[in-house]
């Protein structure tokens, strides 16, 4: 299995690529802050949320297969998954510099915050809150990862605290990803609330994670030729569990909508009048779409279930949810929906750090795995 | 047979047949009422003739009698009914959804929990009528053409809720008796007379040959496939019945996904604190062991978190929103006349579950039954506190009214639990409250016990 893995790892000119990739990234970001400032903010924004909660929501799925003894992802699903884990240094380097240089382009309560709650929102204060809380979820979280590896290597015992561990991470989750949606996201409108949002927030997160989790696990299959990472009936499990996310997101939506719908009260409107009206909608019919009504349909089927198939609508799934990110963060009643290069580069870019890291960090990891 | 921790007793070493013999002996050994069952059930009829004529007071003068007086014209009853169709959830999440999710520890308390969930179902549905002026109007709620000329509100929650509920029933039972069928047949084989024809009838001619079992499961699958989604729905709706209202306390987006979390919690608490006494004068210790009720605990304490988030979440929002009419409602909540009730339910529902972090306390059934009672006792204060409560104190100062249960729905509540615990009793002493064929199969794949056992650790 290691040597396999290092085999992986070793996909020289694919790192070339991908760091390349990472360079034009940067490169359009500069450009767009510089011409754009909100907008390229913005975009910036929906990768650092998309990226960060993929991952981790590896880690979050790795403590719930734990704690669920979910034999099923005993090995290979959780390698997987605990593999997303190498970004998280990269997101908190991403939130300080959203925080120090982003935040002033970015939200209109800096120059304009809530009388009430001006406290609530100034900058230092709900800046540290939040780096604070993300340092702390980032470190159990990794903390969790090294000793649920440390616990799959042969002839040693799961660390006695691996549990405990778990059990931190996913509190830890849902308490600092409710803050983050109610301070990074629900703050972009300081007016606007929705009480299920925070919860929608971080289980939108584990709907891409998933998604995430079966595409990566099907490249993994394919980069080391080892029909395990991806097996028949791991696909069909991850395929059911797609399924039931799917149908959770849609819910968790639904519910607010219909209650906001039926309320029909202005400051609760607002978020939907703007999604609903003009080329926004188009939008919000493309997010239905590949978050709900593709993945679905598709996914009721048996053998849809199957590697391949799954892997296209995992990918499917994780533009949705991407898509649905930038749906919560960008539109706003002043502009139009448009899509620009520096967009389309900085997300791409966004991705290759995102692969990178796990290349680098993953291979630094093993390195350790081998020598012990 | 009889010792707590005698699982194995059950162990692999007996030979499969001898095993599953004593499997139909245990299980079908519970079916001999005694006196103290006959005088249960009596007590329980009086309970009922109780509630109905207290009904028939209220029939007799109108809803004078009760408490419910402007603004506060929900009040026992819809609290009631709230709590009853909560308790019902926890029956389909243990045969659904845990099916679904291959958790085989689930089969031994899955019988029980539906049944339960049958019961508290026709508890519930007593209520809306019960809340009605004119009860015996109720039809008018069934939407089909007619010569009254009236037709049903369909922007309204409450005929939603007739369809869930309706649907939610009429699953219920139909999974309830599809998992009984094979059990009905071991009844049928094992009994004589006029119960051996009415047994061979309701178990469909069940021979428990491969085909048949084949149909079974694939038809169990299907059903458990369809009643999950309505475990996630029904109580959806029903919250909806308070969220779509603009009433400040009411309205809030979260309030689906709370209500679904809050009613398969309080659900789970009814499951142990029926399971634990019946699993003693039943003498199912070897069949329900501890490590069952751990991970009903465990499950009670996931649910109870996600009951605690929403809490916080909704004093936040309160204070974020800016809106005076909803921080009064919750200040009111807090610290002010609903401070006793509201910081009850959170003791109850919040605080005692925390002790399941702690692995011991999971497994000190002592606890565990103190624990399911808080949690009864917790769910119904807590939609107590969310429908009277946020009604008694609505927008204008001067509209507030304090409200309190008047004789006549204490006596209602009193009798529906009676209702409730006449027809379970029914079950426990006629069906086998244990699925016999999947003990068995648990048994073929490793005993349940064990299953749950290597609990500790080890992914």
């Amino acid at each position: 299995m290691t040597g396999a893995r290092s085999h992986f790892f070793k996909l020289n000119r694919t790192t070339g690529l991908l760091l390349g990739t990472a360079v034009l990234g940067v490169l359009a970001f500069t450009i767009g802050v510089a011409q754009h400032p909100q907008q390229t903010w913005k975009i910036f924004l929906v990768n650092f949320l998309f990226w960060s909660g993929i991952s981790i929501s590896g880690v979050v799925f790795s403590a719930i297969f734990h704690l669920t003894k979910a034999r099923w992802a005993a090995d290979r699903v959780r390698t997987v998954a605990e593999s997303f884990a190498c970004f998280l240094p990269l997101s908190l380097l991403l939130y300080v510099l959203l925080m120090v240089v982003g935040a002033g382009s970015l939200y209109p309560w800096i120059t304009d915050p809530p009388p009430a709650r001006a406290g609530w929102f100034s900058l230092p204060f709900l800046g540290l809150r939040d780096g604070i809380a993300l340092m702390l979820l980032y470190g159990v979280g990794g903390k969790f990862v090294l000793a649920s590896r440390q616990s799959r290597r042969e002839s040693s015992s799961a660390p006695s605290n691996l549990s405990a561990l778990a059990v931190v991470t996913i509190l830890l989750y849902t308490a600092v990803f409710s803050l983050v949606a109610i301070d990074l996201v629900m703050s972009l409108d300081p007016y606007w609330i929705s009480t299920l949002f925070p919860a929608y927030f971080f289980m939108g997160n584990l709907c891409g994670g998933i998604a995430a989790l079966a595409a990566a696990s099907f490249l993994w299959r394919r980069l080391t030729g080892v029909e395990e990472w991806f097996s028949d009936s791991i696909a069909h499990d991850l395929g059911k569990l797609l399924l039931g996310f799917t149908l959770l997101w849609t819910y968790l939506l639904w519910s607010q909508y219909l209650v906001i719908w039926y309320g029909n009260l202005p400051e609760e409107l607002s978020f939907l009048m703007v999604r609903t009206t003009g080329s926004w909608g188009v939008l919000t019919w493309m997010v239905l779409s590949l978050c709900f009504i593709i993945p679905f349909t598709a996914l009721l089927s048996r053998h849809m279930k199957r590697p391949t198939p799954l892997f296209v609508i995992s990918l499917i799934m994780v533009v949705g949810i991407w898509l649905e990110r930038f749906w919560l963060v960008v539109p706003s009643p002043e502009t139009g929906l448009s899509v620009s290069w520096v967009d389309l580069l900085v997300t791409l870019g966004f991705f290759a750090l995102f692969v990178l890291s796990q290349v680098v960090l993953g291979r630094r990891l093993d390195a350790t795995w081998d020598r012990d | 047979m009889s010792s707590p921790d005698a699982s194995h007793e059950l162990s692999p070493r007996l030979p499969t047949t001898t095993r599953f013999g004593r499997v139909n002996r245990d299980i079908l050994g519970t079916l001999h009422p005694g006196r103290l069952y006959f005088a249960a059930l009596a007590l329980c009829l009086l309970g009922i003739g109780w509630g109905v004529w207290s009904w028939t007071q209220q029939v007799n003068s109108g809803l004078a009698v009760t408490g419910l007086h402007n603004p506060v014209m929900w009040g026992a009853y819809i609290t009631t009914f709230v709590f009853w169709v909560g308790i019902a959830h926890s029956g389909t999440l243990i045969s659904a959804i845990l099916f679904l999710f291959r958790a085989r520890w689930r089969a031994a308390i899955s019988r029980a929990a539906e049944a339960m969930t049958v019961f508290a179902v026709m508890t519930a549905g007593l209520f809306p009528i019960i809340h009605l002026g004119r009860p015996w109007l109720f039809y008018w709620l069934i939407p089909y053409p007619n010569q009254r000329g009236l037709w049903v509100n369909f922007r309204s929650p409450l005929l939603w809720d007739m369809f869930a509920i309706g649907t939610y029933f009429t699953v219920s039972v139909l999974f309830f008796y599809l998992g009984l069928v094979p059990d009905l047949a071991v009844l049928r084989d094992n009994s004589t007379g006029w119960k051996r024809r009415i047994f061979s009838v309701v178990s469909l001619g069940w021979s428990g040959s491969t085909r048949e079992w084949k149909h079974f499961n694939s038809s169990y699958l299907f059903m458990a496939a369809l009643a999950t989604p309505l475990v996630i729905s029904v109580h959806s709706v029903v919250s909806w019945d308070f969220a779509v209202a603009i009433v400040p306390g009411w309205h809030s987006t979260l309030f689906a996904p709370y209500f679904v979390a809050g009613a398969i919690f309080s659900g789970l608490g009814m499951v142990l604190t029926l399971i634990i006494p019946a699993r003693k004068i039943l003498h199912l210790e070897e069949y329900i062991t501890s490590s069952h009720l751990e991970n009903v605990a465990k499950l009670i304490l996931f649910t109870s978190l996600i009951v605690t988030y929403s809490y916080l979440i909704e004093f936040f929002f309160a204070w974020y929103s800016e809106n005076p009419y909803e921080q009064t409602v919750f200040m009111s909540r807090a610290v002010g006349d609903y401070a006793p009730l509201f910081w009850l339910m959170v003791v109850c529902n919040c605080l005692a579950p925390m002790l399941f972090f702690i692995p011991s306390a999971r497994r000190n059934i002592a606890l565990l039954f103190v624990i399911s009672l808080l949690i009864n006792v917790g769910m119904w204060t807590e939609r107590f506190v969310i429908i009277a409560g946020s009604l008694a104190r609505q927008f204008d100062v001067t509209t507030w009214r304090d409200y309190g249960p008047s004789w006549v729905e204490w006596s209602i509540l009193l009798g529906s639990l009676c209702w409730f615990l006449f027809w379970f009793l029914l079950f426990i002493r006629h069906l086998p409250a244990i699925p016999i064929a999947e003990v068995k199969e648990a048994m073929l794949h490793g005993s349940p016990a064990r299953n749950s056992l290597t609990a500790e650790g080890q992914p």
